[in-house]
């Protein structure tokens, strides 16, 4: 058992160390999206680096990372905890590198799916949900699923919340990114409400805070359908980026790098 | 051959094998011996088809293979994108098997047909593409791949050839040679084809298998002339025919859906009719091609 405390104590360490590294590859491969990474990676480092996501000969449980455009923070995750090599992680958008600007499935056995298209990921968890209940009952591997709030807007978002709530789907824990990129087009203030009205389960947490994350995270599933609202900053940890629009695609000079990397020591 | 589907893909869970079904809420009373039986490999998910796939990939990712069944237009071109990336980019295995062929529902209209469907699926590589022209061949070339490792569109359709070949799945079968003119006949298209060349200098190859596409069959029995008769858009398999023979002079006609919308009802004969895919329409095309 994990001691969450002072796993969330280092961690301090390790996400300043792996933010800064998502700086360096961006801005070298001038590629990527540095804010939509800020605000994942501590949801992506407590589901593997707490020990959410069970990785064992017995129990291998998903993680469908629907919500692409966060790849840097998968590959610094994956390099932090050893199932990627940094070199791979370095190699970021390179011709022939594993490490895309979204994941790419065919290239390592952790990138579950491939993404950039919005909306394919949660369909896909829930297939995988289904399949998996009917086969291993109340053993099944758990299926996490990313999504951003903006993805959320799309059809199939509420098309697959239908199946997962119909067919009682409780190894299925949708986590949505909630950074309010979507209030700038579709704004949703009671959207706890409407997936509630789902019949599925909804949990509220802040997605930046490790120990948070991980009580939630490690309560999830198996009561029914979840869904976790993680109430995240984009571009958080640094100022200049966070919830700045500007940055949405955009990768810094080597003076406004310098400066990025001294506040993230 | 939709009355087969369901006593196929039941002989197959009866074998063990792990296949789930999928229903868009189309052909659900003609499945009820695999919801009776199998009840853990079945869902009619409703009209949800985009998500449907997906959760068909999902489905083939846990290591089970799926079964996708609804109407043409809304497996083929609604959930397109879906095919495409999760099937087809992923590296997936799966079977969608659709129903009502470009327009056999003559009377629902225009939004229920799919000449497109061909073209779509070939755009997406190493998607297998299968129009059978009876439900003999329906039956072989299913037992050919629904349990292979490439996603796979067979295209179901109300129109039987009454003439009987013994296909295979990615291989052309020649029916006859004579003469410089070839005609690649496609699926339900055969016996049309037939009649309307009766007694004619023609080779007939016919096809049901469109992805792969035979290109050896084609390269050994071409001289000069092409003739394509299929129940799809004008233009479908121009590539293939112009990528088997390169560097080929080719004399190439189609006899096939023109691309318009159909804004008819009535009989599928009828509907044939006035878009010119009948006998007829064929033999006055070979007849004009002989001459050249």
């Amino acid at each position: 058992m994990i001691e969450i405390d002072k796993f969330a104590k280092d961690s301090i360490i390790s996400l300043n160390k792996m933010r800064r590294e998502i700086l360096e590859v961006s801005t070298n491969a001038k590629e990527g999206h540095i804010p939509s990474s800020f605000s994942i990676l501590e949801i992506i480092y407590t589901l593997y680096g707490a020990g959410i996501l069970k990785k064992t000969p017995n129990m291998n449980d998903r993680l469908i990372f629907s919500k692409g455009h966060g790849s840097l923070a998968l590959y610094a995750v994956l390099a932090e905890v050893g199932l990627i090599k940094h070199e791979e992680f370095h190699s970021f958008c390179k011709f022939d590198s594993i490490c895309g600007g979204h994941p790419d499935k065919t290239k390592n056995k952790h990138f579950e799916t491939s993404s950039g298209s919005l909306g394919h990921g949660l369909p896909i968890a829930v297939g995988l949900a289904l399949n998996f209940k009917r086969k291993y009952n109340s053993l099944s591997p758990k299926v996490f699923c990313l999504i951003g709030d903006q993805e959320a807007t799309e059809g199939t978002t509420w098309e697959s919340l239908l199946v997962a709530s119909s067919r009682k789907l409780n190894n299925l824990v949708c986590i949505i990114d909630y950074n309010k990129s979507g209030e700038r087009s579709l704004p949703v203030n009671n959207l706890k409400d409407i997936f509630k009205g789902f019949g599925i389960v909804v949990e509220e947490v802040n997605g930046h805070s490790i120990p948070d994350l991980y009580n939630v995270l490690k309560n999830s599933s198996f009561i029914g359908p979840t869904i976790i609202i993680a109430n995240t900053i984009k571009g958080y940890g640094l100022p200049v980026m966070e919830n700045n629009p500007e940055w949405h695609h955009k990768f810094p000079s080597n003076d406004e790098l310098n400066q990025m990397l001294k506040l993230l020591k | 051959m939709r009355g087969l589907f369901p006593k196929l893909v039941k002989s197959y869970l009866d074998e063990g094998n792990d296949l789930f079904v999928l229903l868009g809420d189309i052909g659900v009373y003609s499945f009820r011996d695999i919801f009776e039986n199998y009840p853990k490999n079945i869902e009619n998910l409703g009209t949800i088809e985009q998500s449907m796939v997906g959760i068909a990939a999902g489905i083939s990712l846990g290591g089970t293979i799926p079964i996708v069944h609804t109407i043409t237009p809304f497996l083929i071109e609604r959930a397109f994108e879906q095919l495409k990336i999760d099937f087809g980019y992923q590296k997936l295995r799966g079977n969608f098997l659709s129903v009502g062929g470009a327009f056999d529902y003559t009377g629902l209209g225009g939004t229920h047909h799919c000449p497109a469907d061909v073209n779509l699926i070939k755009s997406i590589p190493n998607f297998q593409c299968i129009i059978p022209g009876n439900v003999k061949e329906f039956e072989k070339l299913f037992r050919s791949t629904v349990l292979n490792n490439f996603p796979t569109y067979i295209r179901l359709s109300d129109t039987s050839n009454a003439h009987e070949v013994d296909v295979e799945f990615g291989k052309a079968t020649v029916i006859k040679e004579d003469g410089d003119l070839v005609i690649i006949a496609v699926g339900d298209m055969l016996d049309t084809t037939l009649e309307a060349t009766k007694n004619l200098p023609v080779t007939v190859l016919y096809f049901t298998t469109l992805e792969p596409f035979d290109k050896d069959c084609l390269q050994r029995y071409f001289k000069s002339k092409i003739l394509i008769v299929g129940s799809f858009y004008t233009g479908t398999l121009v590539n293939d025919v112009t990528e088997a023979l390169k560097d080929k002079k080719i004399i190439i006609e189609s006899i096939a859906i023109p691309r318009n919308f159909i804004y008819k009802y009535g009989t599928k004969e009828e509907l044939k009719k006035y878009i010119g895919l009948t006998a007829e329409a064929i033999n006055n095309k070979v007849n004009k091609l002989l001459t050249i």
